[in-house]
């Protein structure tokens, strides 16, 4: 602990997280015997650096838990416009805790807490952007709510690879997840038809998103390497 | 929940198709705010599913599309039938009989389902507060497109000495023209009533909604209050 006291911050996370980093990959099969991380990930020193604005226990904060935010609020917001703002107002109220002097008992409980805000935050979106007042008949018109060109051609890459993607898997499965996630119909109705039970329709959505994040992958890769030669 | 549980229960992609219940979900949520591998789970299924839904809006790739052709569709079981049937009776009038009976089972099939699709699927949509005719101009009900309901929220005095309020719709100045009906009981001090308006029986134009009390004989008091507005589509 005097060692990690006397490490940076983020060095000190970021050595717990290596440990993380060394074991298998769990995303190669459903079912797996890896066993969880049991040390605590967030230590009092990295509070007290949230506390002290230090850059690099701000930055590895939002790079751990932008995924898990935005994933909550996805799940709850529809928005994609509402949970980047969900996303911001949670980690602003996370800083402006631990920088009004506040703390936790347990450091380690800081995943917690961030979960507990992201919730607080996700209900007053829910409650304060789902009823509007009423719209006059004068009202200016009202902003283009399409994205910018940069996160249409994000979009547009993603579907392209997506695309790849469900090209490779059979015809019948395409159609499976085709009727579940865009037509969203009754997924139980739709097993019956296809013939398969609920955990095939599981099993298949993450071979799918597996190989979706490894095309991503080598894309990212293939890029870098064509923008770093 | 720890890693090795949120794996064997396939937690992930439960969560990611909306299988789990609410308080397993909250579970995992907690779970995966510290569990970096499931927060890429979750993250990279959603993203797949996004993905998804853009990519099935446009057309197939010439390849997937050359390869769907390939494969000669099964004939549906009202094909065959209509086929068996029409060899048994040459006759040109039981094919077009048979074709119709077709057309009206896959017509009610598809209503079937997305109506399922309606009643399944969590939507967020605008509720106008409506506001009595007496405090002021018209209110407009704006309808978006594709959305099923118009939701509309309407106060009820507080003190009113009913359990159940019956709220009526009509075109506006056609009182005795009701459109629709519905009962709601009595929300708390202060709550408004809130009316889900199927989108399909309106149109552009005036309406109003007036507010009955349910008496006890099961008849309706004296009109409440009444609430003008205009739909927009």
């Amino acid at each position: 602990m005097i060692a990690a006291q006397n490490a940076p911050p983020k060095a000190a996370a970021e050595r717990k997280l290596s440990a993380a980093k060394l074991m298998p990959p769990a995303e190669g099969g459903l079912l797996c015997s890896v066993q969880p991380v049991s040390e605590p990930l967030f230590d009092e020193n990295y509070l007290r650096a949230l506390a002290a604005r230090d850059p690099e226990a701000e930055n590895f904060f939002v790079e751990y838990f932008t995924r898990p935010v935005r994933s909550k609020l996805r799940a709850r917001l529809r928005s994609q416009d509402l949970v980047r703002d969900a996303s911001q107002e949670t980690f602003l109220r996370v800083f402006r805790y631990f920088q009004s002097g506040k703390t936790l008992d347990n450091p380690a409980s800081l995943p917690g807490f961030v979960h507990t805000v992201c919730h607080n935050v996700s209900l007053e979106f829910l409650r304060s952007f789902t009823r509007h007042s009423q719209m006059p008949e004068n009202a200016p018109e009202t902003e283009d709510p399409t994205s910018g060109p940069e996160a249409l051609a994000a979009t547009s890459e993603r579907s392209r690879l997506v695309t790849r993607v469900l090209e490779e898997i059979p015809e019948k499965d395409r159609q499976l997840i085709r009727r579940v996630c865009l037509d969203e119909e009754d997924k139980d109705a739709v097993c019956r038809e296809f013939n398969v039970d609920r955990a095939y329709l599981r099993v298949l959505l993450h071979r799918a998103r597996i190989r979706f994040r490894d095309v991503m992958e080598q894309s990212n890769k293939t890029k870098g390497g064509s923008t770093g030669g | 929940m720890d890693h090795l549980h949120a794996q064997q229960t396939q937690a992930a992609e439960r969560y990611v198709l909306g299988e789990l219940t609410a308080a397993e979900a909250e579970e995992f949520e907690l779970h995966f705010f510290e569990c970096p591998q499931c927060a890429i789970a979750v993250d990279s299924g959603q993203e797949f599913i996004d993905a998804a839904r853009v990519s099935f809006r446009e057309p197939l790739t010439a390849k997937a599309k050359a390869r769907q052709d390939v494969r000669t569709p099964r004939p549906s079981f009202f094909e065959r039938i209509s086929e068996t049937l029409a060899a048994i009776f040459r006759p040109a009038v039981a094919v077009p009989v048979m074709a119709a009976l077709a057309a009206i089972a896959a017509y009610e099939g598809v209503v079937a389902s997305n109506l399922n699709r309606v009643l399944e699927t969590a939507v967020s949509v605008p509720a106008v507060q409506l506001i009595g005719a007496s405090r002021g101009d018209e209110m407009i009900v704006p309808v978006l497109p594709g959305e099923h309901f118009a939701p509309v929220l309407v106060d009820v005095p507080p003190g009113a000495p009913f359990k159940t309020y019956i709220c009526v719709l009509n075109r506006e100045n056609h009182e005795n023209k009701e459109i629709l009906t519905s009962t709601s009981p009595a929300p708390p001090d202060g709550e408004p009533i809130e009316i889900q308006l199927p989108v399909k029986r309106l149109k552009d134009g005036k309406y109003d909604i007036v507010v009955y009390g349910l008496t006890p004989e099961g008849g309706r008091s004296d009109r409440i209050s009444r609430y003008p507005f205009t739909v927009r589509f």
